[in-house]
């Protein structure tokens, strides 16, 4: 490990409810002012979908198998979302416009394809994914950044833009293939998720995760052998990293979804599951089956009153159990 | 290590900034006078003291606590941040007590709306001063003035319709927008003291589970959501508790890691039903079909278990052979009670009197030696007898799995497989939301799934029906809320004052098809509208006729109401004298007002709050004072009380007789304040916290250091709320063997009141709702609950806005959108016989062809040319939930009266003519 400890973070998917709180909790906290409007530095899609920035996963961006950079597209404002604005005094406290409505027409938002995923009626499918800064081991980010403004603090692990030395050149956002670095035109400066190190800094978890209604995340230090983050990562191996194949490394993890069977051309189960397995094995690496067959039968331990302590910590009885972060 | 730093020129390279880019950088570091540093990975940083940059951003100058007093069962308790007097951000408390050790605690309760109000309360809809209107009504068009003027003027008005008409003109409906005790008292306590009309509050927007309480005699006994963690099997009956029960949907989900199988019935795979074990796609609005062939197979398969049903249910009680009635004691003694019941006894092979039942003095459900016969044909002197089990088994074999195949669209072999799940189960729990009375069948779709659980011995800590409410006991409030009971509103049916008072009767006949709604729904509108009289004449339904004046607090009924143009334009012409409008922000229903009076929000008063799926108080502390000139909903009736009585005592007014009781408007203020003691929010809270027994020993100032109060074992209304177990309905009868609150004292399945009889409903059945088939449009459409807002609060919110599609939007699958030319974003136009309405299409593969969803809760003037989805959308009354005058039917405010239903109509769809879309 380059530094001295890593922060980490593990995402339960099959508790996320979709509910947005961890979006909306991060922008109250930090990015719903000062030319970050547009930003959401902490994101929940639907998958499969287009995400946020728009088709982010196929833009590019990370690392080759040599190591070496991989150019990217540069998103723009129309792939995040324009943050439109709304007519509220002249629609309702003036009479002046006769409805009330967004100044612009929206054709892209964050949330845009929330609920859609793929797949026909009644063998739809889809999941809930949020994302933040992968606060990587290899981040592509400071790696791209001309400036070496971009580091990793040695501490936690956590990675920084250096908000006085960047000057904005956007390498970094051409860089990351998760889009989670943002140019703020307001400051010509790059922000993206600082982990919520002040907050971290006097032992209070994240916005995203304190305030994460679903109970879906655990934070601690991946060295941390009675932490639950080693707990999930190293000890059960049933949480995964999003895209290992673009190669930064990342410092958040998931536990892939489960999901009900398809159904037959008579409305019969099928011994399949919705959603496809070369689906998930596309975004968390081919581990994913493995992962699944080890959540069936830990449930299956559980539903017969014997003991897991994978469940439990998965359950999560004490919610501030779920951060551990001395 | 070094691989990266090699690679890097060649991506700048490949960037095409490689030349100006990477000198410029150079240049700029020189200019900078900071040294270029050489590895930002694996060393030290050394320019680290800028992090001070955010460090600053996180902070602020004090904290208080609140929740938010909506119709959402969620009440959440937030620490409330506050910079130079302005609310910056809010975070859930997170501190609740674990239960126990083996129950998840309740951290962090909240969601996305709770986490941004605090901009909600500054944006430009809120109501910043008294507003009286300078136009006509409607017209947008306001003048500022002060509350002395606003107070006067109302009073006057008030006194005048008084003077005029007498009493029991004036509406004064508090929505369900204020539940918090409070705010909720304020509204309550100046109806009690005006003898104003309050309608039922469930009923008026369709939430009331009829069927749970003809079954239980109490539909609002249900499970604190830590209940749910032990359950091995839960049906998402009809609920999407992913999108609208998003504080307490963990433990669904915590369950279903602790071994549990969680399965959803919804037409379209929702946000929950994707996490499930299994999605079963029913089709919209055939629930009860489901639910009694879930019965059907119980009973076939022998699934059932005789001993719960002998003692907690009616399915023993005998029943007349030769006229189906139940036989009662005044059937076979001079001068019995028609409330006492017969078992048939195998032990002595006798009949012997039902113990509980209404009529019966002894009240408890111990058979003792008595074990009631649940099959046979019985001879009691000469009158042959036979188990309400006999008809509930007849009725159920009509609906073998195979047979409704066809209506829910479900495999038999499944909904068989389930159906055993159901009755193995050690815990199982059947959630049905408010969805389930948007539906004509609503009271057959309750009644059928009470029917599934309690022949499989499911009740108390084994399980039940969950019915999305839990209800405190709170002596205080409701002491003053009620004025002490000595004088009450006029309370009202919601769903019959609603109906009747909107016109809906002529979208009704507008958009059905009478003889195909019959065929449907088993009556026409005739039908309904004979029924509703009956009940009204006969007293079993309280409708209190032409309003002349309305006071409209937290309430936005111009919203919420089906054919909606009608609804107001009736509403305005008959409170032609008076309409004021108490609200915080200009909603669709204030707009119309001749007075808006602006209330304070959430973080401006302080309040208290139980309601919610949990055993938690949050306490409001007033974080910051009410913005502007607004004022909490106390002082506003404090104010208002006082200028009635000023202006009452100058005009000359005393006491004016309504029936049993006086309207003193003369001492109206002393009245209301308790003669000066509850004068402002902090009084009544102080009052409310320091005498309430279901708080113990708290001062205020406890509870508000704290934020919340753990309410203590007095707070449970049918049994005590155990200290450290999650709360399960009906253990003062499965475990203590306390009757129901029923006719028969039982959970009940047969019911012989005569309409019940005339309609075939004797017993749980399956029955359909009216959709396409009773109309001429071909489109099943719901307008379920959304995520994104609690009905109308927070749906115009630019952050939760942002998140969705900007405006209001339909959902569409794409196989239908494609057939009428509808690409994703296109905007399109939903039409039927009362109207069109127009929105964004969505597409969601996830719902049926044939069906378009909306969520609710949109504001009207949220809707391009303001034409809201309710205008188009038809309504009507189930007349057997107006039924009265038998056992515990009959109107009980939150317990028993007919919902407005919402979910009956159809659309047609196609895109929207560019002409009628644009913005001019």
């Amino acid at each position: 490990m380059a530094v001295k400890r890593q922060i980490s973070m593990v995402l339960d998917l099959n508790k996320c409810i979709g509910c947005q709180t961890c979006t909306t909790a991060c922008k109250l906290m930090w990015t719903n002012r000062s030319g970050r409007e547009y930003m959401y530095w902490n994101n929940v899609e639907t998958m499969p979908g287009e995400g946020y920035p728009r088709g982010y996963q196929k833009m590019g961006g990370g690392f080759d198998k040599d190591g070496a950079l991989k150019l990217s597209k540069q998103p723009s404002l129309e792939d995040y979302g324009i943050p439109w604005e709304y007519n509220y005094e002249e629609a309702l406290m003036t009479g002046t416009d006769p409805w009330l409505r967004p100044n612009v027409k929206p054709t892209w938002g964050a949330n845009w394809d929330e609920d859609q995923g793929e797949g026909d009626y009644p063998n739809s499918y889809y999941f809930y994914l949020p994302r933040l800064c992968n606060h990587c081991a290899n981040p592509a980010c400071l790696a791209a950044c001309s400036r070496n403004a971009i580091y990793k603090r040695q501490e936690d692990g956590i990675v920084l833009v250096d908000q006085e030395r960047c000057r904005g050149y956007r390498y970094c956002v051409n860089a990351c293939p998760y889009k989670k670095v943002y140019f703020n035109e307001e400051l010509s400066k790059s922000e993206k998720c600082i982990f919520c190190y002040p907050r971290i800094e006097k032992g209070l978890a994240t916005a995203c995760a304190r305030q994460c209604v679903g109970r879906i995340r655990w934070i601690g230090y991946l060295d941390d052998k009675d932490g639950p983050i080693h707990t999930l990562v190293e000890k059960y191996k049933v949480a995964l990293p999003l895209h290992p194949e673009w190669g930064t490394q990342p410092n958040v993890f998931y536990v892939p979804p489960m999901s009900s069977s398809k159904f037959g051309p008579n409305g019969e189960e099928l011994d399949e599951p919705r959603i496809p397995l070369a689906y998930l094995e596309s975004l968390f690496g081919e581990r994913v089956g493995e992962v699944l067959e080890t959540i069936k039968r830990e449930r299956k331990a559980k539903n017969e009153g014997r003991e897991s302590e994978l469940m439990d910590t998965l359950i999560g009885f004490k919610h501030a159990e779920m951060f551990k972060l001395s | 290590m070094g691989m990266w730093k090699l690679k890097r020129r060649d991506f700048l390279k490949g960037m095409g900034l490689t030349g100006t880019g990477v000198l410029l950088s150079g240049n700029v570091w020189a200019l900078n006078r900071l040294e270029p540093i050489g590895d930002t990975l694996s060393s030290e940083y050394p320019y680290r003291d800028w992090e001070d940059l955010y460090r600053n951003e996180w902070s602020w100058d004090k904290i208080g606590h609140a929740a938010h007093c909506i119709n959402c069962m969620g009440n959440c308790g937030w620490d409330v941040y506050v910079k130079d007097g302005i609310v910056i951000r809010e975070e859930q408390i997170a501190k609740y007590p674990s239960v126990n050790d083996k129950v998840p605690d309740a951290n962090p309760r909240g969601c996305q709306k709770g986490a941004i109000h605090s901009t909600a309360m500054y944006e430009a809809d809120r109501v910043h001063y008294p507003l009286k209107r300078a136009g006509e009504r409607g017209e947008g068009k306001w003048q500022r003035i002060s509350w002395d003027q606003a107070t006067e003027e109302i009073a006057d008005k008030i006194i005048d319709i008084f003077e005029k008409y007498g009493p029991g003109k004036l509406k004064t409906h508090q929505g369900s927008g204020n539940q918090s005790m409070v705010r909720q008292s304020a509204g309550n306590r100046f109806s009690c003291l005006v003898g104003g009309i309050q309608l039922d509050g469930f009923t008026v927007v369709g939430d009331l589970n009829t069927g749970a309480h003809l079954a239980y005699g109490n539909p609002l006994e249900s499970f604190t959501s830590d209940a749910w963690f032990d359950a091995d099997y839960i049906l998402l009956g009809m609920i999407n508790p992913n999108a609208t029960r998003i504080p307490d949907a963990h433990y669904i989900w915590e369950a279903q890691h602790n071994g549990a199988r969680i399965v959803s019935t919804a037409p379209d795979m929702n946000p929950s039903a994707i996490h499930t074990d299994l999605w079963m796609p029913i089709k919209h609005g055939t629930d009860p079909y489901l639910a009694i062939s879930m019965v059907n197979v119980i009973i076939e398969e022998k699934l059932y278990k005789p001993d719960f049903m002998k003692e907690q249910t009616d399915l023993p009680i005998l029943v007349r052979s030769d006229n189906q009635k139940m036989l009662r004691e005044s059937d076979m003694e001079e001068g019995g009670s028609e409330e006492v019941f017969y078992h048939w006894d195998l032990n002595s092979n006798k009949p012997v009197k039902v113990k509980g039942s209404t009529g019966s003095t002894d009240k408890t459900l111990k058979l003792d030696n008595v074990d009631p016969a649940i099959e046979g044909e019985f001879d009691f002197d000469g009158i042959k007898v036979t188990p309400v089990f006999e008809f509930v088994k007849k009725e159920a074999a009509k609906f073998p799995p195979e047979d409704t195949e066809s209506r829910t669209g479900l495999n038999a072999d499944m909904v068989r497989r389930e159906a055993r799940r159901l009755a193995e189960a050690r815990k199982a729990i059947v959630m049905l939301g408010y969805i389930t009375s948007f539906y004509s069948n609503c009271l057959f779709t309750g009644w059928g799934y009470a029917l599934a659980l309690a022949l499989t011995g499911h009740g108390g800590k084994t399980g039940g029906l969950d019915t999305s409410w839990v209800v405190w006991n709170h002596p205080r409030w409701t002491e003053l809320a009620n004025f002490g009971g000595k004088k009450l509103p006029r309370y009202e049916a919601g769903g019959i004052g609603e109906f009747k008072r909107g016109n809906m009767i002529k979208g009704a006949r507008k958009h059905f098809d009478n003889a195909k709604l019959k065929e449907a729904v088993g009556f026409d509108l005739d039908d309904m509208e004979e029924m509703m009289q009956e009940s009204i004449d006969k007293g079993w339904m309280p409708y209190y006729g032409e309003i002349k004046g309305m006071i409209s607090v937290a309430d936005n009924t111009f919203r919420r109401n089906k054919y909606v143009d009608e609804y107001r334009r009736v509403h305005l012409e008959q409170a032609s004298e008076l309409y004021v409008n108490v609200n915080v922000r200009l909603d669709s229903t204030a707009e119309w007002a001749d007075y808006v009076l602006p209330a304070a929000s959430h973080y401006e008063a302080w309040d208290l709050r139980t309601q919610g799926f949990h055993r938690f108080c949050n306490v409001f502390t007033r974080p910051v004072e009410p913005i502007f000139e607004s004022k909490p909903d106390w002082e506003i009736m404090a104010l208002l009380t006082k200028k009635i009585q000023e202006r009452a005592i100058a005009r000359g007014i005393g006491p004016i007789e309504d029936g049993d009781v006086t309207r003193d408007l003369h001492t109206i203020h002393d009245d209301f304040t308790m003669n000066g003691k509850l004068m402002t929010d902090y009084d009544v809270t102080k009052w409310m916290v320091e005498n309430s027994p279901e708080f113990g020993d708290i001062t205020i100032e406890e509870a508000a250091e704290k934020g919340f109060i753990v309410l203590n074992e007095k707070a449970g209304t049918n049994q005590p709320l155990v200290k450290d177990e999650p709360y399960n309905p009906f253990t003062a009868q499965t475990d203590a063997k306390k009757p129901y609150d029923t006719l028969t004292g039982r959970i009940t399945f047969y019911c012989d009141h005569p309409w019940f009889m005339k309609m075939g409903a004797a017993v749980p059945t399956g029955r359909g709702t009216a959709g396409p088939e009773a109309s001429k449009y071909p489109l099943a459409f719901y307008s379920p609950h959304t995520r994104w807002g609690i009905h109308s609060n927070w749906r115009s919110n630019k952050f939760m806005l942002r998140l969705q599609r900007g405006e209001p939007n339909i959902y569409i699958n794409p196989e239908l959108a494609d057939k009428r030319g509808i690409k994703d974003g296109d905007t399109v136009r939903l039409f039927n016989a009362n109207g069109e309405f127009f929105a964004q299409a969505k597409f969601y593969p996830s719902i049926p062809a044939n069906t378009i969803m909306m969520e609710h809760g949109w504001e009207p003037h949220q809707y391009i040319q303001r034409k809201p989805m309710n205008n188009s959308m038809a309504t009507f009354l189930q007349p057997l939930e107006m039924a009265g005058g038998w056992g515990h039917l009959g109107f009980k405010y939150a317990m028993w009266n007919a919902n407005q239903l919402a979910h009956e109509g159809s659309y047609d769809i196609e895109l929207a003519n560019p002409e009628d879309i644009s913005f001019s």
